[in-house]
């Protein structure tokens, strides 16, 4: 036999076994990956992380995006949302909410927004109508005090500006007294903080 | 023994304080009504001192009013119409703190004293009637602070009773609701005292006001006072 016929030979040889065990090949790489997957540790946040944070690109981007936008709305609820709420920004702030937060469970927190007022002031039966100023330290227009009252009935207003503004959203009730409203709240009901 | 005298130093000092505050008060009073060239400054003085001492008036919102009354231009008659006011809710024994307060009010928003007086005797009045409609209702205040029978309050107990009930309908009757809504008046009582029972008044004597008293009675009480 020549050496090119055994050439031959050989390569028709292979094609008949390559043919006779292909049934065991067909689905291996679905069967290997099966199998991996069982056996492979839960990957947990540190994973994910992991995960994200690797250099690979792909799929992990759009995780990545939607991480972002996430954390973008709850930055965006905190600086903007919030103080309008009657919440500090986290600034010069901090000791005007410490203020708060410190102040007696019993006290009566008076708010009023008035971006680009001079002056805010509280008067009411509870100080003999004597007005108290109220306080903006950072400067956002939120301006706010904190009163220690006794259980009562309280009638109040704020002055902006020198102003009567009698309408004060957080009160229980309003009456009217002279042609003017009063804002009404009442103090230390059960199961009231104030 | 020195523990003793002490104690007994101690005591002294406090009564000696307690009369000084007392005199102090009154002096206040005294020194207030000076300018105010009152043709009753007797009567008007006794009865002030008197309010304080009951505790039918507190100090501070009436020391405000005088210091009010003491800076309007407004003539000296009509000054003195307004004290005697609070003076004749003392006299009948009516708690005064919530005239003393709308008349800071008015005060305050300028209103003239003439109105002001008339606002603050329609609610003297109102008090006066609320008063005698819970006696009407066997509602009474029992001298002193203690409860002596679930009908008969103790004194500061129905004074505050007397003077939501007449303060709701004062607020509602000046806001121009009609005095023949009746169920209008009584909402606004129930509201109010609801609010304060369990605080400023005893969830009892709430119950107990608002079961005996009707919303025609709170009428032909406003009709009373306003006609």
């Amino acid at each position: 036999m020549r050496l090119d016929d055994l050439d031959g030979v050989i390569r028709d040889t292979l094609r008949r076994e390559a043919a006779a065990s292909a049934y065991r090949v067909d689905g291996l790489e679905d069967r290997i990956a099966a199998t991996l997957a069982g056996r492979l540790p839960k990957q947990g946040l540190r994973g994910t992380a992991r995960q994200l944070l690797s250099p690979r690109r792909g799929v992990r981007t759009t995780q990545l995006v939607v991480l972002a936008a996430t954390a973008a709305c709850f930055l965006l609820m905190g600086a903007v949302i919030a103080p309008r709420l009657g919440f500090v920004s986290p600034a010069d702030g901090t000791t005007q909410l410490r203020s708060m937060l410190d102040a007696p469970s019993s006290a009566t927190l008076f708010v009023v927004p008035a971006p680009g007022a001079e002056t805010v002031a509280v008067l009411g039966n509870f100080n003999e109508w004597t007005a108290m100023p109220l306080v903006d330290p950072d400067d956002d227009g939120i301006w706010t005090a904190s009163l220690d009252l006794p259980p009562g009935r309280y009638e109040y207003a704020f002055l902006v500006d020198g102003r009567w503004w009698g309408q004060d959203p957080l009160a229980d009730e309003y009456v009217r007294s002279f042609g003017e409203y009063n804002s009404v709240r009442y103090v230390g009901r059960p199961g009231e903080g104030a | 023994m020195i523990r003793k005298s002490a104690v007994a130093a101690l005591m002294l000092a406090v009564l000696v304080g307690l009369l000084a505050h007392a005199d102090t008060g009154n002096e206040a009073l005294a020194t207030a009504l000076q300018g105010f060239n009152l043709v009753e400054k007797a009567r008007i003085e006794a009865g002030l001192e008197l309010g304080l001492d009951q505790g039918k008036l507190s100090s501070e919102p009436l020391m405000r009013l005088l210091e009010l009354l003491s800076a309007s231009r407004e003539d000296a008659q009509s000054k003195e119409a307004l004290l005697l006011v609070l003076v004749a809710a003392v006299e009948l024994e009516l708690p005064a703190d919530g005239l003393t307060d709308k008349a800071i009010q008015g005060m305050l928003r300028g209103v003239p004293l003439r109105h002001i007086t008339q606002e603050i005797d329609v609610r003297r009045r109102l008090e006066l009637a609320t008063r005698n409609l819970l006696h009407a209702k066997g509602i009474f205040s029992a001298s002193g602070t203690a409860r002596t029978a679930p009908t008969y309050l103790p004194e500061p107990a129905f004074d505050a009773l007397v003077t939501h009930i007449a303060g709701a309908l004062g607020d509602v009757l000046e806001a121009d609701v009609s005095p023949f809504e009746s169920e209008a008046l009584y909402d606004a009582v129930e509201q109010r005292l609801t609010h304060l029972a369990g605080s400023v008044l005893s969830p009892s004597d709430v119950e107990l006001a608002l079961e005996r008293i009707e919303p025609e009675d709170l009428t032909q009480l406003a009709l009373g006072v306003i006609g």
